[in-house]
Order: structure tokens, then sequence, then C-alpha cells
């Protein structure tokens, strides 16, 4: 029996060597569900469909042309369509108080003690003196957490201490409990 | 106010897996896989600005050509009242393309046709580079209004020309040379700017019979698209149908006037 079709845009049977909807939704048919897994998601759809639709894969930044094959992107990743210069040169962290330049020739470490941002810091006594360090790379800002007493969160998930994250353009991060900086791709 | 009515569409076709067109129209863009026939009622308040742009180069890159410099078109048209003001954003494109083009090696040479049309009170400004095309159908005639950058390779019987200008398209910043035409606008004239996904399926006599027959601009899109796939499709096809309204049976003016106290 031949596969039947369905438009996934419409719902419509299509007969089967049809190559489009021609409900006017122009769209390619894929495998209609048999009933009995109709209410299951439709898991092979038409190859046309698939091999078009490399969205599918779910690129981390969502971008189907995506030159960093969905990895996701850096911060200040410009060819991604985030904010920003196309590398991570002039990546800032921005404070509720203002924004901070990380250097490209080094760490920049966010702590109550031997810290750029020390004197911001001092009334938050649950920032470890040491708290967390950012890095630049040619193509990546990272984060790591230096074994600080109350943690360093990504998006509001808690970093492992010592362990070197990622970060994209965008990303909060939160030291402790209540001090927070967006990751920006601007320069200032 | 009459609303000028657009139907825009763009499809991938049937044998691309990718759709590296892009069609913009008032400012809304899209270049989505399959799409369907959208109609848009335009409130002619600002210069209306319509566009097709096909991009060139492999896989995403032309799309990405395509979508670069419709957007950089699009962002300047509200200023679109002379044909310096649409040369100056067709320039701008090439120039983004450009720009884009020298953030990653493997997009050099992508490039994009563009045609585009504007209608600015009772004038309208076409625009094109490369062989997407921009026709006029007055009277129940199709006539083209841009002018094609391509020639077919001697000795050959094919649809396959080359373009012979692009927006980029070559690895190394080139200057276009846009054709620009301006012509009055007459209620009741249709455009209809196309890639050549659609001319290369359809000749022109095709074009203009369905474009005559139909019942409405959106069936007259649909039947376009339904034909180009029927067709073969085999490049992607992009179909922008701009509509003047004709005017009332009564001229609004004296209505307005009768209807004051």
């Amino acid at each position: 029996m031949a596969q039947l079709m369905m438009c996934p845009s419409c719902k419509n049977d299509i007969a089967p060597g049809e190559q489009y909807c021609r409900n006017a939704c122009f769209v390619t048919p894929v495998p209609k569900p048999s009933a009995d897994e109709a209410t299951a998601p439709l898991q092979e759809p038409a190859p046309a469909a698939a091999s078009s639709v490399p969205a599918a894969q779910a690129p981390a930044c969502g971008d189907p042309d995506c030159p960093h094959g969905g990895r996701a992107p850096a911060a200040g990743c410009r060819a991604c369509g985030r904010a920003g210069a196309p590398t991570a040169k002039g990546t800032t962290l921005r404070f509720d108080w203002g924004t901070i330049p990380v250097p490209q020739d080094g760490p920049l470490v966010v702590g109550r003690e031997d810290s750029p941002v020390a004197g911001r810091l001092q009334n938050h006594s649950n920032i470890s003196r040491k708290h967390a360090e950012f890095r630049t790379t040619a193509d990546a800002l990272t984060v790591r957490d230096l074994d600080s007493m109350n943690g360093t969160f990504v998006n509001g998930r808690r970093l492992d201490p010592g362990q070197t994250t990622p970060l994209r353009a965008g990303d909060r991060v939160r030291f402790a409990a209540d001090v927070e900086a967006t990751v920006t791709g601007e320069t200032t | 106010m009459t609303h000028i009515d657009v139907v825009a569409v763009t499809h991938r076709g049937r044998q691309r897996d990718y759709n590296q067109d892009t069609v913009a129209v008032a400012g809304f863009q899209s270049g989505v896989l399959e799409g369907q026939p959208v109609r848009f009622a335009i409130d002619p308040v600002r210069p209306v600005t319509c566009l097709v742009a096909d991009g060139l180069g492999g896989l995403a890159e032309g799309a990405r050509a395509s979508r670069v410099a419709a957007a950089t078109i699009t962002d300047a048209a509200p200023l679109f009242h002379d044909q310096d003001a649409v040369v100056r954003a067709v320039h701008q494109a090439n120039d983004a393309v450009y720009a884009e083009m020298a953030l990653t090696p493997a997009w050099s040479g992508m490039g994009s046709t563009v045609v585009l049309l504007v209608l600015a009170g009772d004038r309208a400004i076409c625009a094109n580079v490369g062989d997407s095309r921009c026709f006029l159908l007055r009277d129940a005639h199709l006539v083209q209004l841009s002018q094609d950058d391509s020639m077919t390779p001697a000795g050959e019987e094919t649809i396959a020309t080359v373009v012979t200008q692009a927006l980029g398209g070559t690895p190394r910043p080139t200057a276009v040379t846009p054709h620009v035409l301006e012509t009055e606008v007459a209620p009741g004239d249709r455009f209809l700017l196309c890639s050549d996904g659609l001319t290369d399926e359809l000749d022109v006599e095709r074009i203009e019979e369905e474009l005559v027959k139909a019942a409405d601009p959106r069936s007259a899109v649909s039947a376009l698209l339904r034909a180009a796939l029927d067709a073969g499709a085999r490049d992607n096809v992009s179909i922008v149908l701009v509509t003047v309204p004709e005017p009332p049976a009564e001229p609004t003016g004296t209505a307005q006037e009768g209807n004051l106290p």
C-alpha cells in the first residue's frame, strides 16, 4: 500500500505522488501517521523536509545558517546575529552600577580583594574575596568559580567550583545571592 | 485614503533544500522555506517599498547575502522619495554584503540580486541589480521595467544564465550600477516582482495570462506559485504582486466635502 501523505501544516490528506499541498499551503507533504501512532510526534518527516530543516537539530544559537555548526556562539558573535563585535574583544560585564571590560591580556577576577570591582563589593559580605574569574580567548569568554563560599551562577544555574564555563552575550552571571552582571558584546 | 494591496510569497521550490530568496514588503521581510501567500494592505503615507532578493552562492551563503541586502535596503526605505535615495541604498546594500563576507572566509563570493519597487505618491521607482525582475501589468499587458544583468553562455540553449552584476558575488569589493526606471503610476496598475525561479519556469505570456484571469491578487499569486511548482520549480520562487487601488466610483474628495456639515 502506498504511504499515505498529509500536509504538516493544514493536516489535509495529500494523494501519494503530489509534490506539495495544493490547499494554498504549498508545503512539502509528510507521511501520514497511522491511527495508533497519530498522537505520537512524527518521528520521520519526509526526506526532503528533513534535509531542508537543519533547525530541527536545534542549534544552540537558533540560526539555521550558523557558521559555527550550531555550537553556542561565543560572546559577541556577530555572525549569529548576536550583538557585538566579531571577536570577544570588547566583551564587558554590565553590573547595575556600571560596565567593566574584560581585559584581553589577563583574567578579570571578581571578588572583594585584588579585583577591579572590589570597591563596589565591600558591602556584599556573601561574596568571597576571590569569587570568580573571567577570561577571554580569541573567540570565547569563559567564567570559572574560584571555590567561592556562596557560588557563581550562570542564568540561574550554579557552577561547580573550578569548572570553566563558556559564556554568550546576554548571559546573566550572578555572584552569591544578589550581585548580578550581564555579559554584553558591546564596546563602551 | 485607499491602501496599496501587496501579496507576497517566497518558496524553496521543488529542487532546492534551502530558500536563498528574500522578499520584503513595507519593512516586513521573509525568507521562509515554504511560504504561503500573505496579503498586506499598506497605507501609502510613506513611500511603499517592496523587494525581492535572490541569493547566489553555495548552501546558506546565498540566503545570508539576500537577507543582508534586503535588510539594508528596507532600513533605508522610509527615505525613498527620489531615485538618488534608492541608488544610495542599493550601494549600501552592496557594501553591507561585502562587510558581511569579510567576517568569515567561507562566505567569500556570496552575493544577491535585488529588484525593488518604490511607490511614492504618483511615481513608481524600479531599481534592480541582477536578473530578478519587475513587471508592470497595465491594460492587460505585461511590460518588464527591470533590466536583466544576465547573459546566456554563447551557443547554449539553456535557462542557466550567468548573472553579470550582483550585490556582492565576487571575493573583492566591486561597485554596482543599478538599473533605475521611474514612471507614472496609474490607478489599477499592477506590479509584479519575482525571482528568476518564476520566470525560468513560466514564460511572460503565461504570467500575463495568470494575472489577467485571476479574480483577486491573492489567487493570482497562488496561481503563479502553483504553476511554477507544477513546472518543476528548479530554483527558489518568490513573487510579490503590488496592486494600486482603482479610484472609488465617485471621487473621494467630493464625497467627503458632501459629508461636511
